[in-house]
């Protein structure tokens, strides 16, 4: 039997140790502590004008990976949210109105109202508004944000498809947090030279949390300039529940004739408990060339029970997502390559297999991937053209292959300053 | 100066990290079940296969190899009814997977029963017991049913016969030593209670997961024709809406297992449409199902969903045994309900006002239907019914 505790960083932790989980963050944050830079530095949120901005992504895919009739399920993961990969055919995948409003006293107001096509069907929602101060003190600024909003742990928590590198949406906020984080909460934000501090209380409605639980959520980040290069580098740590959580994915307009052998019907009542570091770094080498490198390693753990109508049984899952990135950009030209890898440890008590199969729980050596290889061109500054490839290996089929699925997309990032 | 170094040692513990991954990303994926001990026990004893849950067993009564065996003597022995006429294997016949392929069957003094006999594969994983009855939640309470009533006289064990049969297997010195085999701790005596016991523990072996769809189950794609799985895909869907009702491993939703914890176990009854007497959902008056024991007007026609493993064998259907074929179960589902044109059990069972809101009727095909019907003989279980486990022993 192989422990499913065996983590590259931190082989030596011991299993029952309630520090087993902190004890990375507070070394990795203790260490951030101890950088102390000269300049001080005011983060970018300080001089935001009042504004409204458009950002939209519309592109045309060759093909999908999962036919129209069925449910796209990674072997042994527990997807939920919105976490459905993008079909082929031409979508506008991303429509976003951002607003913000400063207001007297360093107050201001945000909102955003996005469209996201799925599965051939639109839907326009008010996604986010909060409200926000910051207090500016001698040395360090506090901001304090309330709202519906999204963590801030993590930028691949946050993916859109118009500020992102790819268009198709990362694995790893597919598998962590249900395509992407969206709940209402406060988040308090403390900035200190290069450090900043985040801790944020939610409702606990973003997969992989649900039913208004709760999650608790906190990040040490570090970001500035380390040689010259761009350097911004976090851990992070939530922790919640979920009651009779279902992977809802599909409810809506969605045929179950064809599928319901396989699309999952599971709930899940428990704890979640989510981890994760990334490393960005880039640096502009001259006015022409800019290269960037990017690592990030999330992990969940869920602790409960699973039911599905008639059975249950006890899960204790592991998680482990790793996203690598690499990238140039060259005058208006930038590319990309991005290597994403999954492994997933099932522990189940008293389960017979025939609940595990048919839930999709069961995965023996297949650690999903995904790479993909982008090139943009920004024809201007409002415009830029992109074009990617994806290698899919999510998916275990009924003949034990794991096949890989190969596909093109072809997009158009337009963004606009309406006010 | 300091600030450098520890910039630098950031980077570098971060970059190995990146390398990590690059070239190891070493971590498998991994699946693994663990079964506690209590469960474990019963698996062993029950031979049960990986795919099947671990059924519940009760506490005041485990079962042991002693007991099983002792119940299985019992289960065919005609000396358990007060006449000798009758055995439990009478109505419940191994080759038809426990049932007796007639509609209503006589009792051992001839006493007409108003309920088909009900097949016993996997009785264990059902909520309740017999088609209608929310108060047995044991087979330690059903059982004294067949053996102990008078109206309708089954075994007729009645009070007065008790001691006369009880003193059969007090006389026979086979019994006496699987007795005291079965109940070490207790004291020598042969009582009902102990019979009952030995007789529940051979019922919950009972069970029926060899069938091709319980290969299929187990990883044998090859188990089911293109037939059978297009069957299960239209039993399952939002057409026929068969599985609502007859859900899960067991197909039925009155379930449970050792998992299930008490406070979440359904016992769900369901008017399926059989019979709309007089217009107002009632049933023939001999048998009203739940409403025969609630007395709730509500609850005419209320009935166990069953199980339909082994159904192909299980014929004629439904409480009553009125519908003889699989064919003519389905045409009943797909026109939403059963008309009883004439007599004093006339009306329209698709009109039933107490009918369940799942049965609306559906437009099927022949080939369809077929299907369905192709589906459900892939739960007959050629294993369990010809398993020496099951066997008569007298015959041995
Ligand atoms: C005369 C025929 C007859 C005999 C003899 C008989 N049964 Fe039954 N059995 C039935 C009928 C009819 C039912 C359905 C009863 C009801 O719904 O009220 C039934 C139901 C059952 C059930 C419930 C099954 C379920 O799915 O809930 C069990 C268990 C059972 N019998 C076991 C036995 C045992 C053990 C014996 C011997 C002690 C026995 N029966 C003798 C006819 C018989
Ligand atoms: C609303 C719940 C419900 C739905 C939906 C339902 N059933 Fe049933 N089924 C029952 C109940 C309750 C009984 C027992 C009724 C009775 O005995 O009067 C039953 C009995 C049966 C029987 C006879 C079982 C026996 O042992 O005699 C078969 C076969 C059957 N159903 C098949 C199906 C099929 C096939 C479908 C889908 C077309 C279906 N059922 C849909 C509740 C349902």
């Amino acid at each position: 039997m192989k422990s499913l505790l065996r983590h590259p960083s931190f082989p030596t932790l011991l299993k029952n140790d309630p520090m087993r989980k902190i004890t990375p963050y507070i070394l990795l944050a203790t260490s951030l502590l101890s950088v102390s830079t000269v300049m001080a530095h005011e983060p970018s949120f300080i001089d935001m004008p009042s504004q409204l901005l458009l950002k939209s992504a519309m592109g045309v895919q060759n093909t999908s990976i999962v036919a129209n009739d069925q449910a796209w399920l990674i072997p042994g993961v527990m997807l939920g949210g919105e976490s459905t990969p993008q079909s082929s055919g031409t979508a506008i995948n991303d429509l976003q109105l951002f607003g913000r409003l400063n207001l007297e006293g360093d107050y201001y107001l945000g909102s955003k109202i996005g469209f996201h096509q799925h599965q051939g069907e639109g839907e326009l929602e008010l996604e986010n508004y909060w409200f926000g101060k910051y207090f500016k003190f001698e040395n360090s600024i506090l901001k304090i944000d309330v709202g519906k909003t999204a963590t801030d742990v993590t930028p691949t928590a946050n993916y859109h498809s118009s500020q992102d590198e790819f268009n198709t949406k990362p694995l790893l906020a597919e598998a962590f947090f249900g395509g992407h984080h969206k709940d209402t909460g406060v988040k308090a934000n403390w900035y200190w030279h290069e450090l900043e501090v985040g801790l944020e209380a939610w409702n606990g409605d973003s997969w992989p949390t649900s039913s208004s639980k709760g999650n608790v959520a906190g990040f040490v980040r570090y970001h500035g300039f380390i040689y010259g290069v761009k350097t911004d580098v976090a851990s992070w740590y939530s922790a919640g529940k979920a009651e009779q959580r279902i992977d809802s994915r599909y409810d809506s307009g969605h045929s179950h004739s064809a599928t319901t052998i396989t699309a999952p019907d599971v709930r899940f009542t428990g704890d979640v408990a989510m981890a994760g570091s990334y490393v960005l770094l880039s640096q502009q080498v001259n006015d022409d060339f800019l290269w960037l490198a990017q690592w990030e390693w999330m992990h969940s753990e869920q602790d409960g029970k699973i039911e599905d109508t008639t059975q249950s049984a006890g899960i204790d899952q592991t998680l482990d997502g790793y996203r690598f990135m690499l990238g140039v950009n060259y005058q208006t030209h930038k590319f990309f390559v991005q290597q994403e890898y999954l492994a997933i440890n099932n522990k189940f008590t008293d389960a017979s297999t025939s609940l595990i199969e048919q839930q999709g729980l069961y995965n023996q050596g297949f650690e999903p991937q995904r790479l993909m290889f982008g090139y943009h061109w920004q024809w201007n500054a409002d415009f830029t053209l992109r074009i990617e490839s994806v290698s899919d290996k999510t998916q275990s089929y009924q003949d034990g292959l794991d096949k890989t699925q190969q596909y093109w997309s072809l997009g158009l990032i337009w963004q606009h300053k309406l006010l | 100066m300091r600030t450098l170094k520890i910039g630098l040692l950031i980077r570098i513990v971060s970059l190995s990290a990146a390398l990590f991954c690059v070239t190891g990303c070493e971590q498998d994926s991994s699946t693994i079940i663990e079964t506690s001990s209590d469960n474990r026990s019963v698996r062993e004893i029950l031979d049960l296969p990986d795919h099947m849950p671990t059924p519940a067993i009760p506490d005041f009564n485990p079962l042991t190899n002693a007991k099983i065996q002792l119940g299985r003597f019992l289960f065919y022995d005609p000396r358990l009814s007060a006449n000798q006429a009758q055995s439990c294997a009478s109505c419940h016949n191994q080759s038809l997977a426990f049932a007796d392929g007639i509609a209503q069957p006589l009792g051992s003094t001839g006493h007409q029963l108003v309920r088909n006999s009900q097949g016993l594969a996997n009785v264990i994983y059902h909520s309740t017991l017999t088609w209608s009855n929310d108060g047995f939640l044991e087979l330690e309470d059903q059982l004294n049913v067949p053996i102990r009533a008078d109206n309708p006289i089954e075994l007729g064990v009645t009070d007065a016969k008790l001691d006369e049969v009880l003193l059969r297997f007090e006389q026979d010195p086979q019994y006496v030593e699987m007795f005291a085999m079965a109940f070490p701790d207790s004291d020598s005596n042969i009582t009902m209670n102990k019979i009952i016991f030995s007789l529940a523990s051979f019922v919950r072996t009972m069970i029926s997961a060899s069938s091709p769809y319980d290969q299929y189950l187990a990883g044998d794609k090859s188990a089911l024709t293109q037939q059978q799985i297009k069957g299960f895909q239209l039993f399952n869907g939002e057409k026929f809406e068969c599985f609502h009702c007859h859900s899960g491993i067991n197909f039925s939703s009155s379930y449970r297992d050792a998992n299930t914890a008490s406070d979440a176990i359904q016992f769900p009854f369901f008017n399926n449409g059989l019979y709309n007497v007089g217009g107002d959902g009632s049933y023939p008056s001999d048998d009203q199902g739940l409403y025969d024991l609630s007395l709730n007007p509500a609850d005419k026609g209320f009935f166990r969903p069953q199980s339909l493993r082994n159904i192909e064998l299980t014929a004629p259907y439904m409480h009553d045994g009125s519908i003889a074929t699989l064919r003519e179960v389905i045409e009943h589902y797909a026109r939403g309900g059963s008309l009883t044109e004439s007599g004093i059990n006339a009306g329209d069972g698709r009109l039933s006002p107490l009918k369940s809101g799942l049965i609306q009727g559906f437009d099927a095909t022949d080939e369809e239907i077929d299907a369905v019907i192709a589906f459900l003989e892939s739960l007959t279980d050629e294993e369990f019914i010809t398993s020496p486990k099951f066997s008569n022993p007298f015959e041995e």
